[in-house]
């Protein structure tokens, strides 16, 4: 991917022409693959905005219905209109203006779930992997005790009891994704106590927490962030799952996932009910997997060097 | 649970009990055609229909009482007319099919995919009625017959004959089977009714999902082998009816007690024109044509000897997988499809798309016994206020839902079912229209200006589209000025909460307007009533709407019957007691080599001995 | 080995007790069975007698000491709506789930594993392009979607596999790629992620320096270093595909645990539950366990159960 990115900045550069030299001199400031993480960034400034702004930017009022205009064509078909850009769901909601109301949704989740889990997942992995004795053996049979709970079947005994809401959704997830962290984390220290830059810090003396921060977290954080990246997708997809068996979010929340999950029935001959919200998750999902793997490249200086 | 719930094979045996539940009950009763076309000439075909029946129940009731000669003529007159009436209705439609019979496959076979199956096989246990009693209840066979009608006749298994009010003697047919080759007899069919009132003295907790169709039933006694009678505990017109409903099982005594009930929900063994062959729970149930069904397909009445030489029911959940597994040729009937799918599939040409009305009166039940406001404790509650009920009634236009979400083929509901009984002519046009402005007004004039908070509760996944059109009724109640918190709830959550009557906040019932018209119209309004809270008219009509369910119960001139319980409907209609909404229907589509001429001038299901398939 | 194995067992069990009594606990909050069970008209005597008769009366104590009785006598109760032994029920259906899991796992393995090794030895080629555009794109499509869309393109359109149901090796292929979807994404991700970091040690540079073949240098000592990181994702990967396929066995009419349980929970039908939720665990930390002992065969390093 690095590759890549520097040829196309090779070739940006080249089209400044004269300026090249001193473009050059300046670009090489400029971090890695740069021009991508341009186009990562405004994909997420977009998406941030949206999320932020909704109330204000959407053309329509996302949850107006109007039954003569359901399931009306995106402007790409032949009976679409531009007042419509995306056409209309099945109760003739404007179906742009949901997905940008949605991406507040889709950033509520993440924002609340992702760093929910992964500073608990993190935190005891450390601490486990790195004490081990009882709290550690306690805390991997908690984490078995979670792993070995189907995570579906409990967010379903949830909604059972509560009925489904966002909030549940993101309590559900929560608990669901610190285990994996935990176990990654601990994994990965058990293997790094027993190096010798470890070893060492620990004959001069160090301090536990000094061991953790400064030695094994720096450690650990790739694959954490790895694992975190990875759970930007996850954690979208899970909330459509979820309604997709009718536990995630309460009828008036307005989520990518439910538009998914709602627009499946006619997959078939209306494609971009579930495609529009679908391929969007995508894009949010591949750009912040993106934007990952360019952190871990930027962020770790052995895989830098490697080319 | 909630949406998915149906999809995921949740059948929920509970969805019976409220009488709901997705896709077709078989309950050929619910034939009985309702009114309230606002087509002039459904009118008139309704009341010639009502008429019929009122001829019916009026012979009946003089052959039992044994009147003298010159009304015993009448009353053969009168039989005769039915009888010509019936084949009337029929006429047309057999000339239409004279034609096509000789393409008919006697040696094909189908393969219909169902959104959900049964635990149980067993169609007399409340556990395996409901939405999934379609997949398997033509296995099991009723007493008597129907007519185009949806009315009882004899023939069939047996003949009958009333003792006045009494009791109603039950006479065998001979050379009826079961499906193992055992005789029905007289002692089956009281072992029958037995076991579905819990009776039966091998297991008297049977756990009967008839309890309500046979709640006439006294004791009974068998006369001699092959004669039953059956006393009248409360006496019914409609208990004849009762045993000829689609999906009533004769039980074979002697098998079932040697099977025990478990046995028997495993392997059914009955008397319906299709023979149980065997099943796998979730995945397939599959059936041979009944080659002994004694009604021929030339009999007059239903159900007849099956064109299609075998059935298997296949569980689908997902709807779009449903539609691809018939798009790639495995299936050949995909049950319950939502009209937004099932038109373009059948305007390719290359599907046969069928519609029945499923006979659910949909309408919104409001808290009325609830004196104080749920949402605003120590107000009152705004929903005994006539003018915010009828302000409810306005904001929301049923027809607009019809057309646009469902089929368009929906009638309006006045009641929970609206021919059979008695239905008043001039309601339609004293209708409770769509009129926002009104709405927004009567709201202001009853003091809520600033809106009415409430929830409101429905049972998501159940009906073809619910999610859609409940959205829909929400966001138009919004608008005139209620602040309404839409809740899917689960199904046990909500039976619970029936039960032990803590719905405080309106929610959509399905009342199956099926057989017991009275039956259910007193468990929706009676205040008697046991089950959730009763959504009663309130004020001077209460004590007035008690009295006309009473009476009506036991009114046994057919006539003023009808009086009766068209003055309950138009007080309760008039009271705004609940949001009326629209009778369903249900929509399939099948492979176009596949047939289905309906018998039933409503038909209630799709009936599965009478879809044809044929030659390619 | 065996005095690692014992306590570490007592400790599976205790999970599997814990997960268990929270299901118990957790599906008697949701409510009861009878509501659904009993008919419309039913008083509430008999009523009552139902719950009498399934044992809904007794104190929740005593319902909790007779179903750890029956567990132990591996008696699981029956049914409370089909009426059969619930453990018939669970475990006629687990064959599927098991079937439907094991083949997403080799899917999972067989694609997953290869492509990231060699995408992470041709870093920046064309191949590892689409290798990780590939990726990225399944791990961002729910599965439930992506399973319809197989549907109409494969069974539908091309007309190659059934749409849905059990059956032949057929029928598995597209629900199994389905469920394996995610995983096989992941599971190249981090292969591709751990090779390269491995790859980037002294110690391989020194096994290049040595001349051995890059066969042996890649296989014998960064894969399986690689692995090490990817073994308790794998383990956990393949316990939560038994539990995780529920919304396959809906989308591709998949008679398997993961509805039952699903409409279990629906129904309130708590000896269901309870035995599909113990089957679930057991499955799970079994695996747990040969994850375990797989470290140990894999990074020597790691002295198991000697460590302070």
């Amino acid at each position: 991917m690095s590759g890549q990115a520097s040829q196309t900045s090779a070739t940006l550069a080249d089209a400044f022409g004269q300026t090249s030299q001193r473009w050059r001199a300046w670009s090489r400031r400029l971090p890695r693959g740069w021009p991508l993480l341009c186009v990562y960034l405004a994909v997420m400034g977009l998406f941030l905005f949206a999320g932020i702004f909704a109330d204000w930017i959407t053309p329509h009022d996302p949850t107006k219905q109007s039954l003569v205009n359901r399931l009306q064509d995106p402007v790409w078909q032949a009976e679409g209109t531009s007042e419509f850009f995306f056409g209309t769901d099945g109760l003739g909601r404007d179906i742009l203006s949901r997905l940008i109301k949605g991406s507040q949704t889709s950033l509520l989740v993440i924002v609340t779930i992702i760093p929910g889990s992964l500073v608990l997942g993190t935190a005891i992995g450390l601490i486990a992997g790195w004490r081990r004795g009882p709290f550690d053996s306690f805390a991997m049979r908690l984490v078995e005790v979670q792993l070995a709970f189907p995570a579906f079947l409990f967010a379903l005994l949830i909604a059972a009891m509560l009925g489904p809401s966002l909030r549940n959704v993101i309590v559900i997830l929560i608990l669901f994704l610190w285990a994996s962290y935990a176990r990654l984390v601990r994994a990965e220290v058990l293997s790094l106590r027993e190096r010798e830059f470890v070893l060492a810090a620990r004959t001069i003396g160090a301090s536990d927490i000094r061991l953790m921060t400064r030695h094994l977290l720096p450690n650990v954080v790739n694959s954490v962030v790895i694992l975190a990246t990875l759970n930007v997708s996850i954690v979208i997809i899970a909330e459509a799952s979820l309604s997709f068996l009718g536990a995630g979010a309460g009828p008036e929340t307005i989520s990518w996932g439910k538009m998914v999950a709602e627009g499946r029935d006619l997959l078939k001959i209306r494609f971009w009910l579930t495609g529009i919200p679908g391929i969007t998750i995508m894009i949010i999902a591949l750009v912040g997997n993106l934007l990952g793997d360019w952190l871990r490249d930027y962020l770790d200086p052995q895989l830098r060097n490697i080319q | 649970m909630l949406r998915a719930s149906a999809r995921a094979g949740v059948g929920a045996a509970g969805l019976a009990l409220v009488g709901c539940g997705d896709d077709d009950d078989d309950d050929q009763q619910q034939a009985m055609a309702q009114a309230q076309q606002q087509d002039q000439d459904q009118q008139q075909a309704m009341q010639d229909q009502d008429q019929q029946q009122a001829m019916q129940q009026q012979a009946q009731q003089q052959q039992a009482m044994q009147q003298q000669d010159d009304q015993a003529e009448q009353q053969a007159m009168q039989q005769e007319q039915q009888e010509q009436s019936a084949a009337e209705a029929q006429a047309q439609q057999e000339e239409e099919q004279a034609v096509a019979d000789d393409n008919i496959d006697y040696n094909a076979t189908a393969i219909g995919a169902y959104g959900a199956f049964p635990q149980i096989l067993d169609q007399g246990s409340a556990l395996a009625r409901g939405g999934q009693s379609a997949s398997n209840n033509y296995h099991f066979g009723a007493v008597f017959p129907l007519d185009p009608f949806g009315s009882a006749v004899p023939g069939g298994l047996a003949e009958w004959e009333f003792v006045g009010a009494e009791a109603l003697i039950v006479r065998m047919n001979e050379g009826r089977t079961f499906h193992n080759g055992d005789p029905v007899t007289a002692e089956d069919i009281k072992f029958t009714i037995d076991r579905l009132t819990g009776k039966a003295e091998y297991n008297p907790e049977y756990n009967s999902a008839w309890t309500g169709e046979l709640s006439w039933t006294g004791d009974n006694e068998l006369l001699d082998e092959n004669t039953l009678r059956i006393e009248q505990g409360a006496p019914s017109v409609d208990a004849a009816n009762s045993l000829a409903l689609g999906g009533f099982p004769v039980f074979p005594k002697n098998y079932l007690e040697e099977v025990g009930d478990d046995g028997y929900g495993q392997f059914p063994v009955a008397t319906g024109s299709f023979k149980f062959v065997e099943w796998s729970p979730d995945e397939y149930i599959k059936s041979v044509r009944n080659d002994d069904y004694f009604n021929d397909r030339e009999y007059a009445y239903a159900p007849r000897l099956p064109y299609l030489a075998g059935f298997e029911a296949r569980l689908i959940p997902e709807i779009g997988a449903r539609v691809s597994a018939l798009e790639a040729g495995e299936v050949d009937v995909a049950n319950s499809i939502p009209p937004d799918l099932a038109v373009p599939l059948g305007e390719t040409g290359d599907y046969n798309v069928f519609y029945h009305p499923a006979q659910r009166g949909l309408h919104i039940k409001l808290p009325m016994t609830i004196e104080e406001d749920p949402y605003n404790p120590g107000q009152p509650n705004p929903w005994r206020d006539r003018r915010v009920r009828i302000a409810a009634n306005l904001a929301v236009d049923v027809d607009a839902i019809t057309q646009n979400i469902m089929t368009g083929r929906e009638n309006y509901t006045y009641t929970l079912s609206s021919g059979q009984f008695g239905f008043p002519e001039e309601l339609p046009e004293q209708r409770w229209g769509y009129d926002p402005e009104e709405a927004k007004r009567l709201l202001a004039e009853a003091g809520y200006e600033d809106g009415v908070e409430t929830d409101l509760i429905y049972l998501s996944g159940l009906y073809t589209n619910d999610q859609l059109f409940m959205e829909a009724i929400a966001e138009m109640l919004r608008e005139v000025g209620f602040i309404v918190n839409l809740i899917p709830e689960d199904i046990s959550k909500f039976l619970g909460e029936a039960r032990n009557k803590e719905l405080v906040a309106p929610y959509l019932f399905p009342q199956s307007a099926g057989f017991t018209s009275i039956g259910s119209m007193a468990i929706s309004v009676d205040s008697a009533a046991t089950y959730e809270h009763r959504v009663e008219v309130l004020s001077d009509e209460r004590a007035e709407v008690d009295r006309l369910i009473a009476a009506a119960k036991t009114e046994f001139d057919t006539e003023k019957r009808r009086e009766l319980l068209s003055d309950l409907v138009r007080i309760h209609y008039l009271e705004a007691s609940w949001i009326f909404l629209f009778e369903l229907v249900q929509t399939h589509v099948a492979a176009s080599r596949l047939h289905w001429d309906p018998y039933f001038l409503q038909p209630p299901s799709v009936e599965l001995w009478n879809l044809k398939s044929m030659k390619t | 080995m065996a005095a690692h194995l014992i306590p570490r067992l007592l400790q599976s069990i205790a999970v599997v007790f814990v997960v268990v009594s929270l299901v118990f606990v957790g599906s008697r909050l949701i409510g009861d069975p009878i509501e659904a069970y009993a008919a419309r008209n039913a008083t509430e005597e008999a009523i009552e007698a139902q719950r009498d008769r399934l044992g809904l009366l007794d104190p929740m104590i005593v319902q909790y000491g007779n179903f750890l009785w029956g567990v132990l006598n591996l008696d699981f109760g029956d049914s409370i709506f089909s009426e059969q032994p619930a453990w018939d029920e669970v475990s006629s259906r687990m064959w599927a789930t098991v079937q439907l899991s094991l083949a997403a796992f080799v899917l999972i393995l067989a694609v997953g594993v290869p492509v990231g090794v060699l995408a992470a030895i041709r870093r920046g080629s064309i191949p590892d392009l689409i290798a990780r555009l590939f990726a990225l794109v399944s791990q961002a499509m729910p599965n439930f979607w992506l399973g319809l869309v197989l549907i109409f393109i494969f069974a539908v359109q091309l007309g190659w596999l059934p749409t849905s149901g059990k059956g032949g090796f057929e029928n598995l292929i597209l629900p199994a790629i389905t469920l394996a979807g995610f995983g096989m994404a992941a599971t190249m991700r981090l292969t591709r992620s751990g090779m390269l970091e491995v790859l980037s040690n002294d110690y391989i540079r020194t096994a290049q320096a040595k001349g051995l073949a890059q066969r042996t240098v890649i296989v014998r000592h960064a894969l399986r270093n690689a692995l090490l990181g990817l073994v308790t994702f794998l383990g956990i990967t393949l316990a939560q595909l038994l539990a995780g396929s529920i919304i396959v066995e809906v989308v591709f009419a998949w008679p398997g645990v993961g509805r039952l349980i699903f409409r279990s929970i629906s129904l309130r039908d708590f000896p269901l539950i309870q035995v599909g939720v113990l089957l679930i665990a057991v499955w799970f930390v079994v695996i747990n366990i040969l994850v375990d002992l797989s470290y140990n065969f894999l990074d020597p390093r790691i002295r198991v159960g000697s460590d302070a």
